[in-house]
């Protein structure tokens, strides 16, 4: 039987030895493969442990940045550096629904050539992952929006800035190299200063987040379209409508002048946000037939959940917590780590299923399963 | 009384005299209930059961874990991703019911088959899995040997801890087939072709998956030390302007496959010619169109690609679409006599052995590695048995209900 894979195995307390053990332990098998295959990389290959090494990580107590070996292994450092309740606002994920999602690989399909590359409200995007608004990240890290930015500007990614954002956004836009969007709540009370700010800073769409009431820690409302109405009008960028959850409001939205939609379950408060949307793509994606991109957050965690949200129809996936425990972490590297590592995951996958390009992606790619059984694994 | 039976009751284990006290209790049916509830989990194992008491694939695996380095380990238990396809492998079996039949003597079971031009008592034959030696001192030979006695075939990685032109000639009688990974240049794949026909290995597995996954997977990275490619500027130099998908950091050494190289390798194999790693119908149809004389249904063994199907339940799609042109092969999960039956009645040809073989060359060497090849054969005719099939062509669909969501 083998032992159950944990997703984390990077040691969980300060000072905790487990996983330098644990890679001191390179045995026969490490080196002789390393040795038969004596692959030809296009360029010389380093590896992030080495990298890692050169550069000391922020606090003695961490794992270095390249042993981390998935985007969860980042939460478990962050939690080291913030403590559970600095960090509670962005723990946690729900991966439920993936599980009944699998991909169709397809072989012999040369995907030398991969290219991930799309156009979404007039700029071309390195991956269609696109780092989500978080408000007040400082709460995480110093710098906070700041190191974000460059983080994630340096990983090629685009960004949503949150209209409760702890650094001013033009100072944002400075730091930034990557497409800015920025985040209002439909019916703020700050509604026309962000726009403004948003304008100003060449921000190049605006999120309007609707149902979450007017800040991040309201209550969750009725949609209210007579405000998202007022964004459409009080600006002359595309606007977003971030917190779609059926097909009917994602029509609603487009009929209002949204530009695109999120289909997301972020009502404010952790417990609903964080529920899986996947199988929400498909009839929205549906609903909207074409006229705006459909994006989508909540959970993604894997490079497989970002293309299976693709492969229903997405034009692009958000990012949040994720980020902000490479952030909390490691600062603009860890922001950094965490979107490459996403962004190379759904490049692996996107190979293995046949997939040079995003225009090759299509709903034959995935297969949805009925919920199963609950059995005793014997093995 | 099965052997099974009385093999417990004769070795004087503490295994058996827990069984012989516990006799009572397992004759009501709470106690018959738990009874059946196995393996039990590592930590509970107090005492390593030697090759006499060993009952099933599960009582190698605790031997092996303990007998190899932690990075062999690894490598061999675990799989990609999150591993959601290498749990899934197994527990597609527990979706299957067989369905009962009219039981016959094991004696009355023959389930010998000649197929690929292989002459074989059992159809459950051992996967090409790497470096051996690591496992094990006995390396390939002592699988070799194992496959051999045990009356089947063995397929030897590319990725050998023992050359070819060694493992070939050191058992007399057997029956030895190489995989190997495709290689861009042609010259390149004819040599290497040339040295495991020259070898006596008439058939020739190529195995098409496990592309951009190649050194990716989580336990390769935490082991290896990763593989990521990043830009590296020569002194004083610019950095090297990536393209394709080693912009995304991604190993594309295994991204160039086509099936025009498997039509070229078809030209230079005149025995069977193998293609591993099917899951999809399409790709199934499409081996076959390219000259392949037999397929591989396989994810790897959840070392592939994670999210992918099990191969159980990419099976009977794909037996579908071949619809007997080629015979079906299949592995992934393989644990127990019963999950054999059940491929088979999905229409599989034969089942490969992996991660279990080497369970059993790593717990006890090349007896080890027979005697679990001898056991899950031997479990297959009690199943066999058991459901009425008393020839390999009676373990079909009408035998199983398959229930997949």
């Amino acid at each position: 039987m083998p032992t159950p894979y944990n997703e984390v195995t990077m040691p969980d307390k300060k000072g905790s030895t487990a996983g330098a053990s644990r890679r001191q332990a390179l045995g026969v098998m490490g080196a002789t493969t390393a040795g038969v295959v004596g692959m030809s990389l296009p360029v010389s290959a380093q590896t992030p442990a080495a990298e890692a090494r050169r550069r000391a990580p922020p606090s003695p107590a961490l794992v270095p940045r390249g042993d981390l070996v998935n985007v969860l292994e980042y939460e478990v450092q962050a939690r080291l550096v913030l403590g559970a309740a600095k960090l509670a606002p962005v723990v946690g994920s729900d991966r439920t629904v993936t599980d009944r999602i699998t991909l169709r690989p397809r072989w012999n399909i040369p995907t030398r050539d991969l290219d991930l590359t799309s156009t979404l409200f007039g700029d071309e995007h390195f991956t269609p992952i696109i780092v989500g608004p978080i408000a007040d990240q400082r709460r995480f890290h110093p710098e906070g929006e700041l190191a974000m930015a460059r983080g994630v500007s340096a990983a090629k990614a685009a960004m949503v800035i949150s209209s409760d954002s702890s650094v001013p956004l033009a100072t944002i836009a400075q730091a930034a190299t990557t497409p800015l969007y920025v985040q209002a709540y439909a019916g703020s009370p700050k509604l026309k200063d962000v726009l403004a700010q948003a304008g100003a800073a060449k921000a190049r769409a605006v999120f309007v987040t609707v149902g979450a009431g007017a800040s991040a820690s309201g209550p969750a409302t009725p949609i209210d379209w007579a405000d998202v109405e007022a964004v459409v009008k009080g600006t002359s960028l595309p606007v977003v409508v971030k917190g779609v959850t059926s097909p009917q409001e994602a029509r609603e939205a487009v009929k209002r002048g949204a530009r695109g939609v999120v289909v997301s379950n972020y009502r404010g408060g952790n417990a609903v946000s964080l529920r899986g949307t996947l199988l929400l793509v498909a009839p929205v994606v549906e609903a909207v037939g074409g006229q705006v991109p459909v994006l989508v957050d909540g959970s993604f965690r894997r490079g497989t959940d970002i293309i299976k949200a693709l492969g229903f129809g997405a034009k692009g996936v958000l990012i949040g917590r994720p980020v902000m425990w490479g952030l909390a972490a490691y600062g603009a590297d860890g922001a950094q780590g965490v979107v490459e590592m996403l962004q190379t995951e759904l490049a692996r996958y996107m190979c293995m299923c046949g997939r040079p390009t995003l225009a090759s992606v299509n709903p034959s790619l995935v297969r949805v399963h009925g919920i199963l059984p609950t059995v005793k694994n014997n093995g | 009384m099965a052997d099974i039976e009385r093999n417990w009751l004769t070795n004087p284990s503490r295994r058996s005299a827990i069984a012989r006290v516990a006799g009572l209790m397992a004759a009501s049916p709470v106690g018959a209930a738990m009874a059946q509830i196995d393996p039990r989990p590592l930590g509970e194992h107090h005492r390593f059961l030697s090759l006499a008491e060993v009952q099933n694939a599960f009582d190698f695996e605790p031997h092996f874990f303990g007998n190899v380095v932690q990075s062999v380990y690894d490598y061999t238990a675990h799989g990609d991703g999150s591993e959601f396809n290498l749990r899934r492998n197994r527990q597609a079996f527990d979706w299957v019911d067989i369905l009962p039949g009219r039981a016959i003597p094991t004696s009355q079971v023959d389930l010998s088959s000649t197929l690929l031009g292989v002459n074989a008592k059992f159809p459950v034959w051992v996967a090409p899995t790497a470096q051996m030696v690591a496992l094990h001192p006995d390396g390939e030979i002592g699988m070799y040997r194992a496959a051999t006695a045990a009356s089947t075939l063995m397929m030897l990685s590319i990725n050998t801890g023992t050359p070819v032109g060694q493992v070939a000639p050191a058992v007399q009688g057997g029956t030895l087939w190489a995989q190997y990974y495709p290689q861009e240049n042609l010259t390149t794949t004819q040599r290497s072709i040339d040295t495991l026909q020259g070898a006596g290995c008439k058939g020739i597995i190529v195995t098409i998956d496990q592309t951009a996954s190649f050194y990716e997977r989580t336990q390769q990275v935490r082991n290896l030390g990763g593989r990521v490619i990043r830009p590296v500027a020569a002194a004083g130099g610019p950095a090297p302007v990536l393209t394709g998908s080693a912009r995304y950091r991604i190993n594309g050494g295994r991204c160039w496959y086509t099936w025009q190289y498997i039509d070229a390798v078809r030209k230079m194999v005149p025995g069977p010619l193998i293609i591993k790693g099917i899951l999809e119908p399409e790709d199934a149809v499409l081996a076959i169109q390219h000259g392949a004389d037999s397929i591989i249904v396989s994810n790897h063994g959840g070392r592939s690609m994670d999210y992918g199907p099990s191969s159980l339940e990419a099976l009977p799609a794909i037996v579908a679409a071949v619809n007997g042109r080629v015979p079906v092969l299949f592995d992934s999960g393989i644990r127990r006599g019963s999950d054999c039956f059940k491929a088979l009645a999905l229409g599989a040809n034969a089942v490969l052995l992996g991660r279990a073989a080497r369970w059993g060359l790593a717990a006890f060497g090349s007896t080890g590695a027979q005697r679990l090849i001898e056991m899950i054969q031997q479990e297959l005719v009690q199943t066999a048995a058991a459901a009425g099939c008393a020839k390999l062509s009676d373990i079909n669909k009408t035998k199983v209900k398959a229930n997949f969501v």
